[in-house]
């Protein structure tokens, strides 16, 4: 019969296949290992440690033998594996080198935990999200128009001359002539506080902090279409213009993020594009659900592709928010604010001309846009007029807004 | 495929959007248009013109400006509740309520549209997504015009937000109040009688028959309530059999079970009683087939078949019952007694029609062709329809040779229909893959747009996409509503005939013309998709 013999050798080699195995599982799946995080993060541990003790053991036995061949009396010694070390003492060396080793392990241990949940790129979730600090309203101020009154020009005449001229007509009696209307129109992120919500100082939000920042993030599914449009020069144009408009602070890239672990976040905004389905499983439902209900967080969805997301979109969203779709009025905050829209801009219409909401108490949840609304949000803006996507931009930024001003009430209202 | 997009779309606003009725919510009584002034009239007639040619925008302005001349008038309030209903198909409905119902009931609180304006607070609210608000707003109608029809309809409004709130209770109390205890009169009979065949289905559910039974019979006449019993959309019986009888769990099934006894009990019980009165004899047939049939939802096909023997030995031979019988042997894999069952009709030709059917239905095309030939060799008059069946028996059999030939036949014996037999032998070509023959045979027909979309497509069968697209181009200019699809099949012509360039540029065009359309949709995937081009043009408002 075979039998397996335990080597140092291959215990070694065994815990470190092991620790390469957890650590690349925790970076490509850390938010999928729930309770298998803290097992195997614990085993790992018990491990070092044990092959640290077992290492600061050998040596330290291996300078206490050498010393006793040598038979010198070392002068003051530094070396934390050496039991006459001078920070060492003269009595319980041994517990305080012990310490000294799981101290410096458990930091080191540490720092490699760290590094394992760190992430790079766009993905979101290593950050909070936290609403920019400041004030402002979204009112509309009322257009001024200032009288520019033309004073004729007056001559001083020589009683004496030869010319007559007819005596000028008293100053009140003066014919006003307008020459022009001072075109002093609201425009959005105009005014003392800007645009947003609350007391605070510049734009921003009443309940934000000083690192807050609006974000945009998007939604990471099955589809192929979810990222499309992502980044610089898509969706970070409109962050840009977001941040341009209303003078906010905004975040320096968009980002995106899985459904596992929207539940937990407190962001206000969450994109969902697609082209053709929302492949989205029961957890992810129930995490999404979550995400509106309990982070009070809103959904916008954008058809970039026909009938298949459409669908599937509609569908999920009246399964999650658990009321039916209707059609959002014209004249809705949503619609209104800080942009007055009359009429709904798409590039193309994958799933009719109407926008769908979805309402719980009173505030939309979802807005869903069936044409294609981030294409142009694109550099090229698909090639569309500037008439249409300009108006693409405005109902952007409506939408963003509304998301950060409810979550600023709601906030709000916490506090309270 | 946009289009099952906007057809989903449009269930759901269909749903929600409120139509433009015609009845008590936007009408004037007779009597109070008589005291309305010349001119009164004549702004009021220019506005309800407009209303009528759902001319939303101009009709709203019309009636603004009826309430800014003729305040005082009689057709104010009347006019103001107009304005609203057009800012809602507007999609303005916050203005509606604000600027518009809500001025009815603050300006004109004792006109005749008040009620009406508090009902539609409550509807349009609900309609936009805002439950509680529009609950407060049906409780107010409720509270302020009891009597009036305005209450019932803000009951049955009540009803279908309990439904999605999942409230039994409130849903049930509701439906009961409006069944029994309003009173039924003018408008308010509609929602009342919807209330009863709710409540009734409501009941069938809970398994008690007589109950939903009683809620029904406020509904109609006695002798009628077989068939509204049997209706999908009344009493909707055999629905709720065949779902409690189909569910999993066995309380559910007994449930159904006890249904389907009660019920086949009662219509058997009517058919005897009614039967005794040659005048109700064609309701007491319909109550014993309806028997059949819910036996037959229920799933107990030996109980189904039990009522047609009975019928059959009460009554005598008779057609209409071979045929459920046969139908009854069809559904159970007897297909020969079936047929041995047809070939006792009194109506031989009919009897040997629906032989020739089950030939079809079990794809032995020839048997069935050769039955209808015979048909038609029995009865000159007839003989058309039997050859036509015969025709068409020989296309689903892959034999379009001899279909023609039928046609054929048929062109010279029934020449009034001779442009229709055209288009069939055109149609069988077209199917059977005949391309060259069935262009010649379309150049017929007069059946615009359809033979040319067809010749379109034989000329691309045929690898001639410059023939196809010449003929999608006289579609663009004849036919205005297939302009955007005879463009986007220009493109795939030009694709096809490897002109990948004017084919792109084809569908930059579909999508900058028709960016609202299913075709547009397809144009802007296909060049996202297939030729990675983001620059698509397009962009439209609505």
């Amino acid at each position: 019969m075979f039998r397996v013999r335990i080597t140092k050798r291959r215990a070694l080699i065994a815990t470190l296949l092991f620790a390469l195995l957890w650590c690349s599982l925790v970076v490509i799946w850390g938010n999928y290992l729930g309770m298998f995080a803290p097992i195997g993060w614990g085993v790992l541990y018990i491990l070092g440690l044990a092959w640290v003790v077992y290492a600061v053991e050998q040596t330290a036995r291996a300078i206490e033998a050498r010393r006793r061949m040598e038979k010198d009396k070392p002068g003051l010694v530094w070396n934390p594996f050496d039991l006459a070390a001078c920070y060492y003492f003269r009595h319980a060396q041994r517990l305080l080198q012990s310490l000294l080793v799981l101290g410096a392990y458990s930091i080191l241990f540490c720092v490699l935990y760290i590094l394992a949940y760190l992430t790079w790129g766009n993905r979101a979730g290593a950050h909070d999200y936290d609403l920019p600090s400041g004030g402002g309203s979204d009112a509309m101020q009322a257009s001024s128009v200032k009288v520019q009154k033309v004073i004729r020009k007056k001559f001083v005449i020589n009683p004496y001359s030869s010319i007559v001229f007819a005596a000028p007509p008293p100053i009140d009696q003066i014919d006003v002539k307008l020459t022009d209307e001072s075109a002093n129109r609201y425009s959005v992120g105009q005014g003392a506080g800007a645009t947003g919500e609350g007391d605070g100082d510049g734009a921003g939000f009443g309940s934000g902090t000083g690192k807050g920042k609006i974000y945009f993030v998007r939604l990471k599914h099955g589809d192929r279409g979810w990222d499309k449009n992502f980044g610089i020069g898509g969706d970070r144009n409109m962050l840009a213009e977001y941040g341009a408009r209303t003078k906010q602070k905004i975040a320096e890239e968009t980002e995106y993020i899985e459904a596992a672990v929207v539940a937990k976040k407190r962001l206000p905004l969450l994109y969902i594009s697609g082209s053709s389905s929302l492949p989205l499983s029961a957890a992810d439902k129930k995490s999404l659900k979550q995400y509106i209900t309990e982070q009070h967080g809103m959904i916008l969805g954008d058809n970039l592709g026909g009938v298949g997301f459409h669908n599937a979109f509609v569908a999920a969203m009246n399964e999650i928010t658990g009321v039916q779709g209707v059609a959002i009025p014209r004249d809705d905050r949503i619609h209104q604010r800080p942009y007055p829209l009359p009429q709904l801009p798409i590039v193309v219409a994958h799933g009719g001309t109407t926008p769908i909401g979805w309402k719980i108490d009173g505030r939309w949840v979802a807005y869903y846009h069936p044409g294609a609304l981030s294409d142009a949000w694109r550099d090229d803006h698909a090639g569309i007029r500037k008439e249409v996507y300009e108006l693409c931009y405005q109902l952007g930024v409506n939408v963003i807004y509304y998301a950060y001003r409810e979550y600023n009430q709601w906030l709000m209202s916490q506090k309270q | 495929m946009a289009h099952v997009a906007k057809t989903v779309t449009a269930c759901i606003l269909g749903f929600i959007a409120i139509p433009a009725w015609a009845g008590p919510l936007d009408e004037m009584a007779i009597e109070r248009w008589a005291k309305l002034r010349e001119a009164e009239r004549f702004q009021l007639n220019a506005a309800e013109r407009l209303y009528r040619e759902h001319q939303w925008k101009p009709a709203a302005d019309e009636y603004e400006k009826f309430l800014k001349l003729y305040e005082k008038s009689e057709g104010a309030a009347y006019s103001q509740l107009k304005w609203s209903h057009c800012q809602v198909q507007l999609r303005k409905q916050n203005a509606a309520i604000k600027d518009g119902y809500q001025s009815v009931l603050d300006y004109f609180p004792d006109s005749p549209e008040a009620p009406v304006a508090a009902l539609f607070v409550g509807r349009t609210s609900r309609d936009m997504g805002d439950i509680a608000p529009a609950k407060k707003a049906y409780a107010k109608v409720l509270s302020s015009y009891p009597k009036h029809f305005t209450a019932a309809m803000a009951r049955l409004d009540l009803v279908d937000i309990a439904v999605k709130e999942n409230d039994l209770q409130a849903r049930t109390n509701l439906l009961r109040e409006l069944t029994y205890d309003v009173e039924r009169k003018g408008p308010t009979v509609e929602p009342c009688v919807t209330a009863a065949r709710q409540f009734a289905r409501l009941t069938f559910h809970t398994g008690q028959f007589e109950e939903g039974l009683k809620a029904l019979a406020t509904t109609c006449t006695e002798i009628d309530l077989p068939v509204h019993l049997m209706h999908p959309t009344l009493g909707g019986l055999p629905q709720v059999v065949s779902e409690l009888t189909g569910a999993m769990d066995e309380p559910t099934k007994k449930l159904g079970e006890k249904l389907t006894d009660a019920s086949a009990g009662w219509l058997k019980v009517q058919a005897t009683n009614w039967l005794k009165d040659p005048k109700t004899k064609p309701q007491a047939l319909g109550a014993w087939y309806a028997a059949a049939e819910v036996r037959r939802q229920a799933r107990q096909p030996d109980k189904q078949k039990v009522v047609y023997d009975e019928m059959l030995a009460a009554l005598g031979a008779d057609d209409q019952t071979f045929g459920y019988l046969a139908q009854w042997y069809k559904d159970n894999k007897q297909r020969e007694l079936a047929r041995t069952t047809y070939a006792k009709y009194k109506d031989v030709a009919a009897g040997q029609g629906q032989i020739a059917h089950s030939y079809e239905e079990e794809v032995k095309y020839d048997l069935a062709a050769e039955i209808y030939r015979k048909l038609a060799i029995a009865d000159a008059k007839t003989a058309p329809k039997w050859l036509s069946a015969a025709a068409m028996a020989y296309r689903r059999g892959s034999k379009p040779d001899l279909a023609i030939a039928v046609y054929r036949e048929l062109l010279t014996s029934d020449a009034t229909q001779a442009a229709e037999y055209h288009f069939q032998i055109a149609e069988t070509l077209y199917h059977a893959s005949r391309w060259k023959e069935c262009i010649q045979a379309y150049r017929g027909t007069d059946r615009f747009p359809h033979n040319y979309q067809h010749m379109a497509t034989s000329f691309r069968r045929l690898k001639q996409p410059d023939e196809a697209i010449t003929l999608y181009r006289q579609i663009i200019a004849a036919s205005a509503p297939h302009a955007s699809w005879a463009l986007l099949q220009i493109g795939h012509a030009q694709e096809e005939a490897g002109k990948k360039e004017d084919a792109i540029k084809t569908f930059k065009m579909v999508c900058d013309k028709f960016p609202k359309t299913t075709e547009g949709s397809q144009a802007h995937s296909i060049l996202n998709e297939k030729y990675k081009i983001p620059v698509t043009l397009g962009g439209a408002k609505d």
